[in-house]
């Protein structure tokens, strides 16, 4: 069975792409070497890797100040290689260019400290490697035989498919077969967008009333549009999108486009980009990719919609489209007391029961509309708030490695004495999910004390609350929002109410808000007599007026005064009247006759 | 025997003006409420409440300008201009009835006319009603409106929300002008003279003669 598996993946070359002779870093065929594969030496025989190098900022993704080592041990290998660790990872066009690309068997091979084979491991799906020792790989050299100057011609190359983006960026499911979704994947937990033309009743998800559930996870995919639809490289022809603000004003279509030989052989790799929230890299690309209104009129199909004017310019597409989230989303993530091996706490939004408990419900939910102040004006998108508690430490808040704090925690993979009894209150000696949080003072002091002697100066907790915005998911005109009440009123409106933002909260963590780009956050953020941590959400931000939110009671309560004032006072001068009338006259009946 | 006097104040257009108006402006108080504290009304549609305070507010305006043309076309607007002359010693005899004639039984200080129907407070409330509040709430209500199609015309004032504030006070004020207003009609020369008159258009006057209003 191996053996036929092997030999339909060995039998599905590429359509299009020619045989490629796989050269190491040093420019000589693998075939020969046997040393790891260097795709800027393969591919960029024909293809100029240097300005693709330079124009990807996929390299700059993701790290922030974190090095290759960091990314290795705290299982953050997303990272595409090239740019920053270009020395030590090499930018691995097989990723997104080769067709079942094992992602997995890179983060392994990363994993294992071996990057140099990190490309090499992402062959593993073609039968050329196998893996060696180690956590390196070996070249199978009898499917290596004449290639070295003819190429591999069963090297499935391709055009990125959408699948390829959905490695890293979320849940992206184009199979027949029922989608599943994996609460491990990075990046679409923090919103529980998923990005499928399946319907949603025909997922193998437990949704919660799923048999109602007929609309697909996201219309566009149903209507089999991919990535590259709206994120296209910049200079791809066939996707050529010139911002209006940087077409000369005289000219309605710009003519000019790379022939596609042009292309293929420098295409950038600075995909088109919206206004990310959370990254800061790229920020000279935002707002370059197609926005809903590129493809849409939205003025064609709102007729029913009063203001219509006034809602389009005061809600983003998604406020209405994404009208509920029906996967699971991360509501918090407690790095201050990780698992054993090393993993964090998660608390998530959208799911009734434990999460990996069999009878476990996706309830989904309703985003909150926050304010985003764009350069073209400002609206109400949908968005998904999550906090994150780790420890810092010295005088830059530099990161403690979870691993660290793990270890701290549970030397030798259990957990201490010392933090059993101050955690552990039913006794069984384990922590179980409400027990592992540093809910003292004491117990955040216990672990401090245990980070210090490991060499960790001044070790503290500190919190982030990140802002994720929703533009996926996205639901036709028939399941979007109608209803008025939805925003239209001063209780629990999906603009002004209580979003919680964790159950359990370390003791003495402060708070802070990570990048938020240009989202608003008016609202305040308390703490339950419970101990959970809310955040309570206001519509009060300038440049919005949303009738009906209960904003400026004030001048309600004046307003009841004045009423109740005037009440009053015709009250007591009316009573008045009628007891004088009564004192004057003691016989009112004849006084009424004869006034 | 002394018997009461009738007279002949309002003709047929100035009552239906006046409870058009009225109806008018209680039903933009009820949709206005819905629309600011849908809370407080969720039997009510919120678009309904819009669309119907919309078109309750035309039909307002509307009734407003004709009534505005009536009245200057008429010569009737003169009895909402305060007199200048004997303006405020009027004016203080009036209140003087209102916190303490009144309830010594003794007659209004000036007597209604067909040609003088107002004491000199009403024609100052209702000069304030007329020329602040009424133009007040109807700039603001069409500032709103209009915002929604060129917002840059509420950001030029302030910005919706404060167009918007301005516009509730207004409506609250309006709501307790209408409370005093209909007390203040059971103080003629029967508690419900005054009422009468703006159904019927014939008011029920006291035999005895005060002074007239000026």
């Amino acid at each position: 069975m191996i053996l036929a598996l092997l030999g339909a993946a060995l039998a599905a070359p590429s359509p299009m792409h020619p045989a490629v002779p796989l050269l190491d870093l040093d420019g000589h065929p693998v075939a020969v070497t046997l040393a790891p594969v260097s795709t800027l030496q393969t591919c960029g025989a024909c293809h100029d890797t240097d300005y693709i190098a330079s124009h990807g900022y996929h390299s700059e993704a993701g790290l922030d100040d974190c090095l290759f080592e960091r990314l290795r041990r705290v299982g953050g290998t997303r990272h595409v290689g090239g740019g920053p660790l270009a020395d030590t990872v090499e930018l691995d066009c097989f990723l997104c260019h080769l067709r079942d690309a094992d992602v997995e068997a890179r983060r392994r091979t990363l994993a294992a400290g071996q990057p140099a084979w990190a490309a090499t491991a992402t062959l593993a799906q073609t039968g050329l490697v196998e893996p060696a020792a180690d956590g390196a790989w070996a070249w199978r050299a009898e499917t290596l035989a004449d290639t070295a100057a003819a190429g591999v011609e069963q090297l499935p190359i391709q055009a990125p498919a959408t699948e390829a983006c959905g490695a890293c960026h979320g849940t992206i499911w184009t199979s027949d077969e029922p989608l599943q979704l994996d609460l491990e994947a990075p990046c679409s937990t923090s919103t529980g967008q998923v990005f499928s033309g399946q319907r949603l009743s025909d997922s193998a998800l437990p949704l919660a009333d799923k048999e109602a559930l007929s609309r697909p996870w996201d219309v566009h995919a149903e209507h089999l549009l991919g990535c590259v639809a709206c994120h296209p490289s910049p200079n791809n022809p066939a996707f050529f999108h010139e911002p209006q603000a940087r077409r000369p004003g005289h000219l309605r279509f710009d003519g000019r486009r790379l022939d596609l030989g042009e292309y293929l052989e420098r295409p950038s790799h600075d995909f088109a980009k919206g206004r990310s929230l959370q990254y800061t890299v790229a920020e000279d690309l935002d707002g370059s990719m197609r926005r809903c209104e590129d493809c849409h009129d939205a003025s064609q199909a709102h007729a029913w919609l009063p203001r219509r004017g006034a809602h389009l310019r005061a809600l983003a597409c998604e406020a209405c489209h994404v009208p509920m989230v029906y996967a699971p989303a991360r509501e918090s993530l407690d790095w201050t007391l990780p698992a054993p091996d090393g993993r964090p706490h998660q608390r998530w939004r959208g799911i009734d029961g434990d999460p990996e408990g069999p009878d476990t419900l996706f309830t989904g939910y309703q985003p909150l509309l926050l304010v985003r102040q764009d350069p073209d004006g400002t609206r109400l998108f949908p968005t998904n708030l999550t906090t994150t508690f780790f420890w810092v430490q010295g005088d830059d808040d530099a990161q403690v490695d979870p691993l660290l704090v793990a270890a701290a925690a549970a030397p030798g993979g259990t957990w201490a004495p010392a933090l059993l009894a101050l955690l552990d209150q039913d006794g069984d000696g384990d922590l179980a999910q409400d027990e592992a949080v540093l809910g003292t003072d004491a117990a955040v002091q216990w672990l401090a004390d245990r980070l210090v002697e490991a060499g960790v100066p001044a070790p503290r907790i500190q919190g982030e609350l990140r802002v994720f915005g929703l533009h996926h998911g996205v639901a036709e005109g028939e399941w979007a929002t109608r209803a008025c009440s939805t925003c239209h009123t001063a209780v629990e409106s999906q603009v002004g109410r209580n979003v919680e933002l964790a159950r359990h909260v370390p003791a003495g963590a402060s708070l802070s808000l990570a990048r938020a780009g240009a989202v608003e956050l008016p609202g305040r953020i308390e703490r339950s007599a419970d101990g959970a941590l809310f955040y309570l959400s206001s519509s009060r931000v300038p440049g919005l007026y949303l009738p009906g939110d209960g904003a400026s009671r004030w001048v309600d309560l004046l307003g009841v005064l004045a009423l109740l004032g005037t009440v009053l006072g015709v009250g007591v001068h009316g009573g008045l009247r009628i007891l004088s009338r009564r004192r004057r006259s003691p016989h009112p009946k004849c006084d009424r006759r004869e006034p | 025997m002394s018997t009461a006097r009738r007279l002949q104040l309002y003709t047929l257009y100035e009552r239906l003006w006046h409870w058009g108006q009225a109806l008018g402006i209680l039903a933009l108080l009820l949709s206005g409420l819905a629309i600011r504290r849908p809370d407080l009304l969720p039997f009510v549609p919120f678009a309904a409440a819009v669309r119907v305070h919309d078109l309750l507010a035309l039909l307002l305006i509307s009734n407003a300008a004709l009534g505005l043309f009536f009245y200057v076309t008429t010569g009737t607007v003169r009895q909402l201009l305060p007199e200048p002359r004997d303006f405020i010693s009027l004016s203080v005899r009036q209140a003087h009835y209102y916190l303490r004639g009144i309830f010594r039984g003794e007659p209004h200080p000036l007597e209604k006319r067909a040609e003088a129907r107002l004491n000199p407070l009403q024609r100052a409330t209702y000069l304030l009603i007329m020329n602040v509040l009424l133009p007040l709430q109807v700039l603001t209500g069409l500032l709103m409106w209009a915002g929604t199609r060129w917002p840059w015309l509420t950001d030029a004032v302030g910005g919706a929300g404060l167009v918007a504030l301005v516009h509730a006070m207004g409506a609250w004020a309006f709501a307790s002008f209408i409370v005093a207003h209909a007390y203040l009609t059971t103080t003629g020369h029967k508690p419900t003279s005054s009422i009468k008159a703006m159904i019927l258009g014939w008011e029920e006057l006291p035999p005895e003669s005060s002074e007239e209003i000026a």
